[in-house]
């Protein structure tokens, strides 16, 4: 059963066109991978699907909903949950704090939205951290702190956007395994990752963009062997990879 | 000893300076010197109730003045025109603020109006109001109103003594801080806060930043026209310059930013600081040549800005923490 269906997602910004006719539907229970050279219109795609920037033709469908141009507040409201990849802690607040605004989506009492918090502090391994300043976090656990924010906002579809760029390979070892229980919660997970190794162990699909196309998709086996995605990748005319 | 978290360190340490205020008139202060103390504690009242939106939501509302001329209007013109009741005038002044409020907070959304652009409009619409007032016939132009006083009448906030206006406004003071502090300790103070932090990623977590930001100016809008219509009914006088002016305007949000903004106690402490300064230059130096004392003001305030710039709300944590710190390392069993 499709959870999230992308349908013809347009969105120019003045002469360039970051998306151009994207279609992609996410299936319950799923962890798809979003890929593609720098460039490709990743973060453009979740912004549109996310409310934060209004796509300028085609529809998201979430749950039954029409979601297309929705403020942000409501779709997360309504299930979907983001990350951003430039970490966006609300610096003056502790951790603890941090989650805590996150879990008030499902709740009205503080308790409640409270242990829901710790809980989820737990799950992503950030308890030791809960009452100091998310300024006072490393990267890799403000990366942490920015998962378990969506998440507890009691997501059905998470977004994720990078959440493992920058960290060493055992850090990315442990937000694997983290976005693995995630997913063994119920919660379908979509993650647009550089890390390519790591989707590729990770998703149990890869859609490729490239120029705000999408050129392939398919497991991660068959992407990996796809002559338009080894094109966009590693050559002709395209060095930005 | 026993080490507090600061949240209750900065709720006793409210409470404290409220019950000392309560007090004070035990001591049978001279007239003049209650009087100075009402005019304090509506300073405090109004930075309090910008505290909620200026600390609390981080929205720069500095042409705050608007509320409170509005609440000082509606109580003054209700009365002098119709003989409505200033406490029936707090309520209305409240409402119409509230509506200023709504009205402010969504035309700045609907344009994009936020940060700077926010402050100066919002400093754009006081003075509008400003030069209505002093334009209106029925509110006196800039003769302003003038309100009579001094009868004895309970039910229309008349008193023949200062005491009982010194407790409405303690009173209001109490009221507006209470309302901080309950919304603090629920999901409206946690997503006010978390629209001051960050708005994008307030979003993101499920936060209707329009309804909430539109909610908080409205109640910091209702909160600062009671004490404004109080001010109104205790000085007898209103006039545009003195309730909309730019100048009582900067006094006003200076209380609560010296004092230290987004803090339960910074605006009371504020008030304390700026109104003792500010009367004692005025005692001081009032021989001397016209305008010195305010230059005395204006270089303790320069000299309170550039040394303590988190407020003296700051410097009480500072201290605080510091003595937290001695009290574990003397005792390190108690943490």
């Amino acid at each position: 059963m499709s959870l999230l269906a992308v349908e013809h997602l347009t969105k120019r910004f003045g002469g360039l066109v970051a998306l151009s006719n994207v279609t992609i539907t996410v299936n319950q229970g799923e962890i798809v991978g979003l890929i593609g050279p720098n460039g490709a219109g990743k973060t453009t795609l979740f912004a549109a699907i996310s409310g934060f920037l209004r796509p300028d033709m085609g529809s998201v469908r979430f749950k039954e909903h029409d979601i297309t141009g929705l403020h942000p507040h409501r779709i997360c409201q309504l299930g979907m949950a983001r990350t951003f990849q430039l970490v966006q802690p609300f610096v003056g607040l502790s951790v603890l704090e941090n989650v805590t605004i996150g879990a008030f989506n499902r709740t009205g009492s503080t308790l409640a939205a409270r242990s829901r918090a710790s809980e989820i502090l737990e799950m992503v391994g950030l308890s030791q951290r809960q009452h100091d300043t998310a300024s006072a976090l490393t990267p890799a656990e403000r990366k942490r702190l920015e998962v378990a924010r969506a998440l507890a906002t009691a997501p059905d579809l998470l977004l994720l956007d990078e959440v493992m760029s920058g960290l060493t390979p055992a850090e990315t070892a442990q937000v694997m395994d983290l976005v693995r229980q995630i997913r063994d919660r119920g919660i379908t997970v979509m993650t647009i990752e550089h890390v390519m190794q790591a989707v590729m162990k990770l998703a149990d699909r890869v859609v490729v963009l490239h120029h705000g196309e999408k050129i392939a998709e398919g497991t991660p086996a068959t992407i990996v062997q796809d002559p338009a995605v080894i094109e966009a990748y590693l050559g002709q005319g395209d060095s930005r990879a | 000893m026993r080490v507090t978290s600061w949240p209750e360190a900065e709720r006793a340490i409210t409470l404290l300076l409220l019950v000392g205020l309560a007090l004070v008139p035990l001591a049978r202060p001279a007239p003049y010197l209650l009087h100075v103390l009402i005019a304090m504690i509506l300073y405090a009242a109004v930075g309090q109730a910008w505290n909620l939106l200026g600390g609390y939501a981080g929205q720069l509302s500095i042409g705050h003045i608007m509320y409170f001329g509005v609440g000082a209007y509606a109580a003054g013109y209700l009365w002098t025109a119709f003989g409505v009741s200033p406490w029936v005038g707090i309520l209305i002044g409240g409402a119409l603020a509230a509506f200023l409020g709504l009205a402010v907070s969504l035309i700045s959304l609907r344009y994009g109006l936020r940060l700077d652009y926010y402050a100066l409009f919002t400093l754009a619409v006081s003075q509008i109001l400003r030069t209505i007032a002093l334009n209106t016939e029925a509110v006196g132009e800039a003769m302003g109103i003038y309100i009579p006083g001094g009868s004895h009448n309970p039910l229309m906030m008349q008193f023949e003594t200062k005491t009982p206006y010194y407790f409405i406004s303690l009173g209001l003071l109490a009221a507006i801080t209470f309302v901080i502090y309950a919304i603090h300790r629920t999901k409206m103070g946690a997503y006010l806060a978390a629209i001051r932090e960050n708005e994008a990623a307030a979003e993101a977590s499920g936060v209707n930043t329009v309804f909430y930001r539109a909610a908080c100016t409205s109640l910091s809008a209702a909160l600062t026209a009671a004490a404004g219509a109080v001010f109104a009914v205790y000085t007898t006088f209103i006039d545009p310059d003195l309730v909309l002016g730019i100048g009582p305007n900067f006094e006003f949000l200076l209380v609560a930013i010296v004092g230290g903004r987004g803090t339960l106690f910074g605006p009371i402490l504020g008030a304390v600081l700026l109104r003792s300064i500010s009367e004692t230059s005025r005692v001081a130096l009032g021989a001397a040549p016209a305008g010195f004392h305010l230059m005395v003001y204006g270089a303790a305030l320069i000299a309170v800005v550039l040394f303590v710039p988190q407020g003296l709300a700051g410097v009480v944590r500072a201290v605080w923490a510091n003595i937290g710190r001695r009290g574990v390392r003397d005792n390190p069993q108690v943490t």
